[in-house]
């Protein structure tokens, strides 16, 4: 039962994307920000629970841009700053801060269907790009992947507001650093393709 | 959609096969050291550290990748008058040094961190931060090595070769942060 909803619930996501399709050539560009909370990083397994796979809410914000170059597929290449908290830990007696990433990524997201258009619509999404993490003494630069699944409505002509749920991760070598990330946006269509109305 | 539709699915695909990049984690696991003296007359002491002794290294070893994350802490104190700048030097296998010299000749020594300077006469607790970046890059390669082998080494505090000095460390930790695939 449980197996079949969720089947159905993907199929619904999916034909939502689908159907948001619109025409090709249409172009918006957005903003967007929200929180990062970062996963199973520097945890200690001997007091383990749960909740300690997560790791302090840090924000995200960035910029992007949609177009829709082919049908069904609309490509977005983003830029996004994030910033994530000191943690301070008691060793042997002394409280120590260790301080959190400063990170900054680029890529590019491949979304079934529009983020954009009329009515209230989801879209599944994945992306690629290349994610700097930096803090005192350590970086990371690496490849970044990412998916996720947004809700779009659009409140007034030629404007979207997004919400965006993703799990990010930084590939290092055999492992990554990984994050959720939660996010609004706000999108405003620039060019309107073959086919717009 | 039907020519384009799996496109979505396709890279999703692909992004879960890299699985182990997905089932993975960054787990801090911290040594406390036993305090140590580092007189440049009368002589050094050093530490033996076992890895296999925390659980959580013991839980993990087979899973280690790399390391992400590494800091010696403490509160360094100068007994001297003058500055003093603190190094701490590994050997790979285990060893009981009473000297520096002696340290010195040890052919599996490397330098792994340092220097962190204690002003004349002063007590000084390191930040986390700073001790990140002290690390040396034969120490950090050294320290994975042990840590994906036998995870039995000896660490030492000593003073710069050819100077007077005089300090204690006291509430000492190695902190090490593995990556490791879940």
């Amino acid at each position: 039962m449980r197996r079949s909803l969720t089947l159905t619930l993907f199929a619904l996501i999916l034909a939502s994307g689908a159907a948001q399709a619109g025409p090709v050539g249409d172009i918006s560009v957005g903003v967007f920000g929200g929180l990062s909370i970062p996963v199973l990083q520097d945890v200690s397994t001997s007091s383990f629970s749960p909740g300690d796979a997560f790791g302090a809410t840090g924000s995200q914000f960035g910029m992007r841009a949609a177009i829709h170059a082919i049908p069904v597929i609309t490509f977005e290449p983003y830029y996004a700053k994030s910033k994530y908290k000191d943690r301070d830990e008691t060793i042997g007696g002394i409280t120590y801060t260790r301080k959190g990433f400063d990170g900054k990524s680029y890529g590019l997201n491949a979304i079934l269907g529009k983020p954009e258009g009329t009515g209230i619509h989801f879209f599944p999404y994945v992306g690629i790009g290349k994610t700097k993490l930096e803090r005192t003494g350590q970086e990371i630069n690496k490849t970044g992947y990412n998916f996720g699944l947004g809700l779009g409505i659009s409140p007034a002509p030629k404007l979207s507001v997004q919400v965006r749920g993703e799990f990010a991760m930084v590939a290092t070598g055999d492992t990554s650093r990984k994050f959720t990330n939660a996010t609004v946006g706000l999108s405003y269509s620039l060019a309107s393709g073959k086919g717009s109305k | 959609m039907r020519r384009y539709g799996w496109t979505i699915p396709a890279l999703a695909l692909g992004l879960l096969a890299a699985g182990c990049i997905l089932t993975s984690g960054q787990i801090q696991v911290s040594f406390d050291l036993p305090n140590f003296t580092a007189n440049s007359a009368t002589g050094i002491d050093g530490a033996t550290i076992d890895l296999n002794s925390q659980k959580e290294y013991q839980d993990n070893k087979e899973k280690l990748k790399d390391l992400s994350d590494l800091a010696v802490l403490g509160k360094f104190t100068n007994n001297s008058s003058s500055a003093v700048n603190v190094e701490v030097w590994m050997t790979t296998t285990p060893s009981s040094h009473l000297t520096e010299s002696a340290l010195m000749n040890d052919p599996t020594r490397v330098k792994l961190w340092g220097p962190f300077q204690v002003g004349p006469s002063a007590t000084k607790v390191i930040d986390w931060n700073a001790s990140a970046q002290l690390f040396t890059t034969a120490g950090k390669a050294a320290l994975l090595s042990e840590a994906k082998g036998d995870g039995n080494f000896s660490l030492y505090a000593v003073g710069p070769a050819g100077v007077a000095y005089d300090f204690g460390v006291a509430n000492g930790a190695l902190v090490l942060v593995i990556d490791v695939g879940i």
